[in-house]
C-alpha cells in the first residue's frame, strides 16, 4: 500500500499535467484511512528503507497533503502565463515526495534521504521566477539548506554511534549526545526558522511563486519542527538547556517577526515574519517538553493541534493573495474579504477558532513550567497574539480588495482550491483526535476576555498606526528590510570584502550572495584574491630551490631519525 | 601454478596482447581496432567475474616467476585487489567505448590506444601485485605509460604538463624505491598478507619502521595527490577527456591510493600501524588535503581544472578512512576507493561531452547546457550530487561511513573536515548545476551536430552508465551485490572476526 503512495507521487507521472495535483491524493488518503503502525520495509534499499505511519505522522501527513493538493490544483490556474509551467511542477512534485518521505521515514537514512530531496526540490521553486529578487533568495536559500543539511547529518551520525541503531522507534533515547543534541537543535532550526536562522524565511518566500510559497510557509517549514519531535529526546530526558534555549529564542522570535513584519509593504512578506513568530509560538512548546518530560504527550498533542492550524491558516493566506489581486465586482470582493479575514483571525486566536483552540491547548501547558516562567509566559504569549493581530492587519490593509485594485483580468481555477483550503482551515483542525478534550467545559466571559483582549490591542494598534500614517510617510522598510539579519551580514560581508582595494577580477561564477551585481563583482574579487594568494603559496612550492630544500631538509631528518633510533 | 593461476595471468595479458597488436595496426583500420579494444575489455571483463566468483567462494589465486634470485615476481588476488582489479576492468570498457566515440577522426590513435591499453595492464598489474617487488615494477610501468596519453595532443601546453607529471612521479618512484629496499633489508621478501607482516620487527625496529612508513606515504603521496605533492594533477588535466577520466577515477592517482591502502593494511597492518601512531600524522595530511583542494576548486573557472582539484580532495578521503583506526572508518575509506571512482569519470565524461558538442570549456560558458544535452547533464547532476553527499548516492554511503568511523574512534575533527568539504563541494558544484538547468542560454562556441542524439552515441552512453553505477552503488548499498558488501568483507578480514 505504502509503495503504492510512493509510485503515485514520483515524478515520471508529470507526463499527464492534469494530473499533477491528484498526486498528493494517496497522501490525503492514507493519513485519513490508513491503518496506524502500518510499516513497509525495503531492506535493500537507502540502507535498509523503512516506512511507517505513526500518531504524529498521520497528523502532519495530513495538513501537508492537505496543502498540496490545494497549491497544486491552485498551481494549474497561477501558471498559466508563466514560461516553464513543468520545470515548476517537477519541482513541486520533487519537494511533494521528500516532504512525504521524511513523515513516512522510520529511519535516519530514510528521512535524511527525503530531507535532503526536499530542500534541493524547494529551491528550484525559488529560483522559479528567475529575476534578481529570485536569484538572490535562492542563492541564500540554498546555502542555509545546506548548512542545514551538513548539520544534520552529522548529528545523525552523533545519534547513531550513540546509539547504536538507525531506526527511529528503536533510538535509544536514554543514551544521551550533547553533540547530536546541540547540531540537530540548529540544523532543524534553519528549516523551522529559528531566531537568528530565520532570514531566509522572509526573502524566500516573496521570491517563490504563490502556491510554492503556500507550501514553503505551511508545509515545508513543519519538516523542522518533525525532526526536532522525532530526534530530541523529548519525553525522555530534562533538558534544562535545551528547553531555555528553545523559549526565549520562540518568544525572540515572535516579537522580532512582528517588530520587523509590520514594517513590511509586501502581504507575502508580512506573512512570511508571523509564520516566524508562530513557529516561535510553536518551540516555546518544545521548550516545555524539554524542562517537563513528564508532561510531553499532552504537550505533544498541543504542538500538533497548534501545527496543523498554523499550516492550514497560512496556507489559506498565501493562496488567497491571488484571488485578492483579481477581485472585480462587489459580490467577489465579498467572498474574498470573508476568506481572507477568516483565517488572519484564526492566526490571532479569534475566539471560536482553530486558533484559540490551538492556543488554549498551548496555553494549558504553560502551568506545568517553574512559577516564574509561567507567569513571564502568562503574560507575553497574549501579547504575542496582539503581536499577530498587528501583522494580520497590516496584512489585510495590504491585501484588502478596494474597488478598481484589481491587477489581474482573472484568477481563473484559483477560487475553488483557495476557498477548499479555507473550509479544510476551518474544519481541520476540530478532527484532530484529542482536540475536543482541549476545549473548557463551559464558556465563561472570563475566558472570552482573555482571547479577546490580545485581539483588541492588536487592532487598536494597528487603527492608530493607520492613523498616524497621515502625518508619517516615511519609508519603514529603508530600515527594516526584509531578511532583517540577513541582510545585515551581506552587508557586513561585503563592507569586509570591500576594505582593501583590490584589482576587480573576472566573475567565477561561484554562488554567493550579494545584494548588487557591482557588490557581487567586487565580493568575488575579493574571494579570487584569496584563491590567488592558496594558488602563489602552491607555485612557491613547486619551485625548483623550495622542492630542492625540502629534499635536503627530507634526508636530513631522515639521517637524524635513523641516528635517534639505533640506539 | 594451477589453473587459477592462469586466470591471473589471463586477466593481466588481454590487455597487454591488445594493446601490443594496436600498436602494428595501421592508422586507417578504425574497424579493426575497436573491436580489437571491446573484444580485449570484454575479455577482461568476464575473467574478473570469474575471479570476483571464486574469491567470493574462497578460492586463493597465486602464481609466482622466479625472475631474480631470491625475489620471485607474484601474482596474487584477495578481497582487496579484486575490489581494484573489477572498478579498473568496469571502467576501463566504459572509457574504451568513450574514448573511440571521442577520439574518431583524430591522428595518431594507434598509438593512443596502445599505451591505453598498457596503461590498463599496468593498472591491473597493481592490483593483482602480491608482493611489493611487483607492485614497484607495475607501479613505475604505470608511471611511463602514462606519459604519451598525457601528451598526446603534442602541443607546447600538454608537453608541458606531461614534463611536470614526470618529474613529480619519477621523485615519487626513487622515494618508492628506497622505501622497498629497505623494508627489503629488514624483513626480507614482503608478501602481502591481511593485518600486516612485519609484527614481529616492532620491538627491535620502531625508529626506522616510522621511517619508511614516512617514505612510503611520500613516494605514494606523488600519486595519490597529498598536499604538497598535488601539484602535477592540475597541469595533467591537458590530456584527452578519456584520459584524464581513467587517470583520475581508476589509473594513477587510484594507484596512489590503492598503494596506500596496501601498504597501511596489508605490510604494517593497521593495528601495528596505528600502535607505531604513524596514523594521526596521515590523518591530518589527508585533511589538510581535503580542504585545500576543494577551496582551491572553488576558483577554477575551467571545469576540468576544478575536476581535476576535486579530485585532490575526494582521493584524500580514502587515505582518511585508512588513517583512522576502525573497520567503519575502513569501510569508508575503501568504498570510497570504488564510488570516487565512478563519480569522477562520469564528471570527466559529461566535461569531454560539453567540450566537443558545444566547445565548452569553462563553467561560465555552461548556461543551459540542461536544455542543449539533456542526458549529459542528468548524469553530470548525479555525480556532483554524489559527490556532495546527497543521499542516497554513492558518496553519501562513504561520507556516512567515515564520519562515523570518525566519531567511534573519537576523532571528532575529522567529522568537522568532512563537514566543511561537504559544504565547499556544494558550493562549487551547485552553481554549476544552477547553470546548467536554470539559466538560459546563449551562443555555444563550436557547437557540433551529431544528428539524431544530442551528442555520438558512445559518448552519451559511458556516462550514463557511470551515472547508473553512481545511483545504483547508493541505493542498493545494503543489498549483497554492491561496492559496500564487498568492502565490508575485506574489513572483516582486515580486523578479524
Amino acid at each position: 500500500m505504502l509503495t503504492v503512495l510512493l509510485l503515485a507521487v514520483r515524478p515520471w507521472r508529470d507526463a499527464v499535467i492534469r494530473a499533477t495535483p491528484l498526486a498528493a491524493l494517496p497522501a490525503l488518503v492514507l493519513a485519513l484511512a490508513g491503518p496506524t503502525g502500518a510499516r513497509l520495509s525495503l531492506p535493500w534499499a537507502v540502507q535498509h528503507a523503512v516506512l511507517e505511519l505513526d500518531l504524529v505522522g498521520r497528523v502532519f501527513l495530513a495538513f501537508t497533503s492537505v496543502l498540496y493538493l490545494t497549491s497544486g490544483w491552485y498551481a494549474r490556474g497561477y501558471l498559466v502565463k508563466d514560461t516553464n509551467p513543468l520545470r515548476f511542477r517537477l519541482f513541486f512534485l520533487l519537494a511533494m515526495t521528500g516532504n512525504f518521505g521524511l513523515i513516512l521515514a522510520g529511519d535516519i537514512p530514510t528521512f535524511y534521504t527525503a530531507f535532503a530531496l526536499m530542500g534541493l526540490a524547494s529551491a528550484g521553486l525559488v529560483f522559479h521566477r528567475g529575476d534578481a529578487e529570485a536569484t538572490r533568495a535562492g542563492r541564500i536559500y540554498l546555502a542555509l539548506a545546506m548548512v542545514g543539511e551538513v548539520l544534520i547529518l552529522s548529528g545523525f551520525v552523533f545519534l547513531t554511534v550513540a546509539g547504536g541503531t538507525t531506526q527511529i522507534a528503536e533510538l535509544h533515547r536514554g543514551v544521551f549526545s550533547l553533540p547530536a543534541l546541540l547540531l540537530l537543535l540548529a540544523g532543524f532550526g534553519i528549516k523551522a526558522g529559528a531566531l537568528s536562522l530565520h532570514f531566509w524565511l522572509p526573502l524566500a518566500h516573496p521570491a517563490a511563486p504563490v502556491p510554492a510559497s503556500a507550501v514553503l510557509s505551511g508545509a515545508m517549514i513543519k519538516a523542522g519542527l518533525l525532526g526536532w519531535i522525532r530526534f530530541l529526546p523529548l519525553g525522555e530526558a530534562t533538558m534544562p538547556v535545551c528547553g531555555f534555549t528553545l523559549i526565549s529564542a520562540g518568544l525572540g522570535a515572535a516579537f522580532l517577526g512582528t517588530f520587523v513584519g509590520v514594517a513590511q509593504k509586501n502581504p507575502k512578506a508580512v506573512l512570511a515574519y508571523s509564520s516566524i513568530s508562530q513557529m516561535g509560538i510553536i518551540m516555546t512548546g518544545l521548550g516545555i517538553g524539554a524542562l517537563r518530560p513528564e508532561e510531553w504527550l499532552e504537550i505533544q498533542a498541543a504542538v500538533l493541534i497548534y501545527a496543523t492550524h498554523h499550516a492550514l491558516a497560512k496556507g489559506s493566506l498565501f493562496l488567497g493573495i491571488g484571488p485578492a489581486h483579481a477581485a472585480h465586482t462587489r459580490w467577489q470582493r465579498l467572498v474574498v474579504g470573508v476568506g481572507l479575514l477568516l483565517p488572519a483571525l484564526a492566526l490571532a486566536g479569534a475566539p471560536f477558532t482553530s486558533g484559540a483552540l490551538a492556543k488554549t491547548a498551548l496555553k494549558a501547558n504553560i502551568a506545568f513550567l517553574p512559577a516564574g516562567w509561567a507567569t513571564v509566559l502568562g503574560i507575553l504569549l497574549p501579547l504575542a497574539a496582539a503581536g499577530t493581530m498587528l501583522k494580520m492587519a497590516r496584512y489585510l490593509w495590504l491585501t484588502w480588495p478596494r474597488p478598481g485594485h484589481a491587477t489581474e483580468s482573472s484568477a481563473r481555477g484559483l477560487w475553488l482550491p483557495w476557498l477548499g483550503l479555507v473550509v479544510a482551515m476551518l474544519a481541520g483542525v476540530w478532527l484532530l483526535p484529542g482536540a475536543l478534550e482541549v476545549l473548557p467545559k463551559k464558556l465563561s466571559p472570563q475566558r472570552l476576555w482573555d482571547a479577546l483582549w490580545p485581539l483588541l490591542v492588536g487592532g487598536a494598534l494597528a487603527a492608530l498606526a493607520a492613523w498616524l500614517r497621515r502625518w508619517f510617510s516615511g519609508e519603514l522598510t529603508r530600515w527594516l528590510p526584509a531578511g532583517d539579519l540577513g541582510v545585515l551580514f551581506e552587508k557586513l560581508v561585503t563592507r569586509v570584502a570591500l576594505r582593501p582595494p583590490v584589482r576587480p577580477a573576472p566573475d567565477h561564477g561561484n554562488g554567493h550572495d550579494a545584494a548588487s551585481p557591482a557588490e557581487s563583482l567586487r565580493w568575488s574579487a575579493r574571494l579570487a584574491a584569496v584563491g590567488g594568494r592558496l594558488a602563489r603559496i602552491e607555485n612557491t612550492l613547486r619551485a625548483w630551490p623550495v622542492a630542492g630544500a625540502a629534499l635536503l631538509l627530507l634526508i636530513g631528518v631522515i639521517l637524524w631519525l635513523l641516528a635517534v633510533s639505533r640506539h | 601454478m594451477n589453473v587459477h593461476g592462469f586466470l591471473l595471468l589471463g586477466i593481466l595479458f588481454s590487455s597487454f596482447v591488445t594493446g601490443l597488436v594496436i600498436f602494428f595496426l595501421k592508422e586507417e583500420n578504425h574497424r579493426l581496432r575497436t573491436w580489437l579494444n571491446l573484444l580485449g575489455a570484454g575479455v577482461k571483463l568476464i575473467l574478473v567475474a570469474a575471479l570476483l566468483w571464486g574469491i567470493h567462494q574462497g578460492q586463493t589465486y597465486s602464481i609466482a616467476l622466479e625472475f631474480l634470485p631470491g625475489i620471485p615476481f607474484t601474482l596474487g588476488a584477495d578481497a582487496n585487489s579484486v575490489l581494484f582489479v573489477t572498478l579498473s576492468s568496469v571502467l576501463w570498457f566504459c572509457t574504451t567505448l568513450y574514448a573511440v566515440g571521442y577520439l574518431e577522426d583524430s591522428p595518431h590513435r594507434s598509438r593512443f590506444f596502445g599505451f591505453f591499453s598498457l596503461c590498463v595492464t599496468a593498472t591491473t598489474g597493481i592490483a593483482l601485485s602480491a608482493n611489493l617487488v611487483t607492485f614497484l615494477t607495475f607501479y613505475e610501468l604505470l608511471t611511463v605509460t602514462t606519459y604519451p596519453l598525457i601528451v598526446h595532443r603534442g602541443t607546447t601546453e600538454a608537453l608541458r604538463g606531461g614534463k611536470i607529471y614526470l618529474t613529480y612521479t619519477l621523485v615519487g618512484g626513487a622515494i618508492l624505491l628506497l622505501a622497498v629496499a629497505w623494508l627489503h633489508s629488514l624483513a626480507g621478501p614482503v608478501v602481502f598478507k591481511e593485518r600486516g607482516v612485519i609484527q614481529t620487527l616492532l620491538a627491535s625496529h620502531r625508529g626506522e619502521l616510522q621511517v619508511i612508513f614516512l617514505l612510503f606515504m611520500l613516494g605514494l603521496g606523488v600519486k595519490a595527490a597529498i598536499v604538497p605533492l598535488h601539484g602535477w594533477l592540475p597541469k595533467a588535466m591537458v590530456a584527452p577527456a578519456p584520459v584524464s577520466a581513467l587517470l583520475h577515477a581508476v589509473a594513477v592517482v587510484k594507484a596512489g591510493a590503492f598503494g596506500i591502502v596496501r601498504i597501511v593494511y596489508d605490510v604494517y597492518g593497521v593495528e601495528t600501524a596505528a600502535t607505531l601512531g604513524v596514523l594521526p600524522p596521515l590523518a591530518l595530511a589527508a585533511g589538510v588535503t581535503i580542504v585545500h583542494g576543494s577551496v582551491r576548486a572553488l576558483f577554477q573557472d575551467e571545469l576540468k581544472k576544478r575536476l581535476a582539484y576535486s579530485t585532490v580532495s575526494q582521493v584524500s578521503y580514502i587515505v582518511l578512512g585508512a588513517a583512522i583506526l576502525g573497520p567503519v572508518a575502513t569501510i569508508g575509506g575503501l568504498v570510497h576507493l570504488v564510488h570516487q571512482g565512478i563519480m569522477k569519470i562520469t564528471l570527466f565524461f559529461c566535461a569531454g561531452n560539453y567540450a566537443e558538442t558545444l566547445g565548452t570549456h569553462r563553467v561560465s560558458e555552461m548556461n543551459g547546457v540542461g536544455r542543449r544535452m539533456p542526458l549529459t547533464t542528468a548524469a553530470f547532476t548525479v555525480a556532483a550530487l554524489g559527490m556532495i553527499g546527497v543521499p542516497p548516492l554513492a558518496g553519501y554511503i562513504s561520507k556516512w561511513y567515515l564520519k562515523k568511523g570518525a566519531i567511534t574512534a573519537g576523532d571528532e575533527w575529522v567529522a568537522v573536515v568532512l563537514a566543511v568539504s561537504s559544504l565547499l563541494n556544494a558550493a562549487y558544484f551547485l552553481p554549476i548545476l544552477y547553470r546548467a538547468w536554470l539559466l538560459s542560454p546563449k551562443a555555444w562556441p563550436h557547437e557540433h551536430d551529431f544528428g539524431r542524439w544530442e551528442t555520438h552515441w558512445m559518448l552519451l552512453t559511458a556516462p550514463l552508465v557511470t551515472a547508473a553505477l553512481v545511483i545504483w552503488a547508493g541505493v542498493f548499498a545494503e543489498s549483497p551485490f554492491s561496492p559496500l558488501a564487498w568492502v565490508k568483507l575485506i574489513a572483516t578480514r582486515e580486523y578479524g572476526p
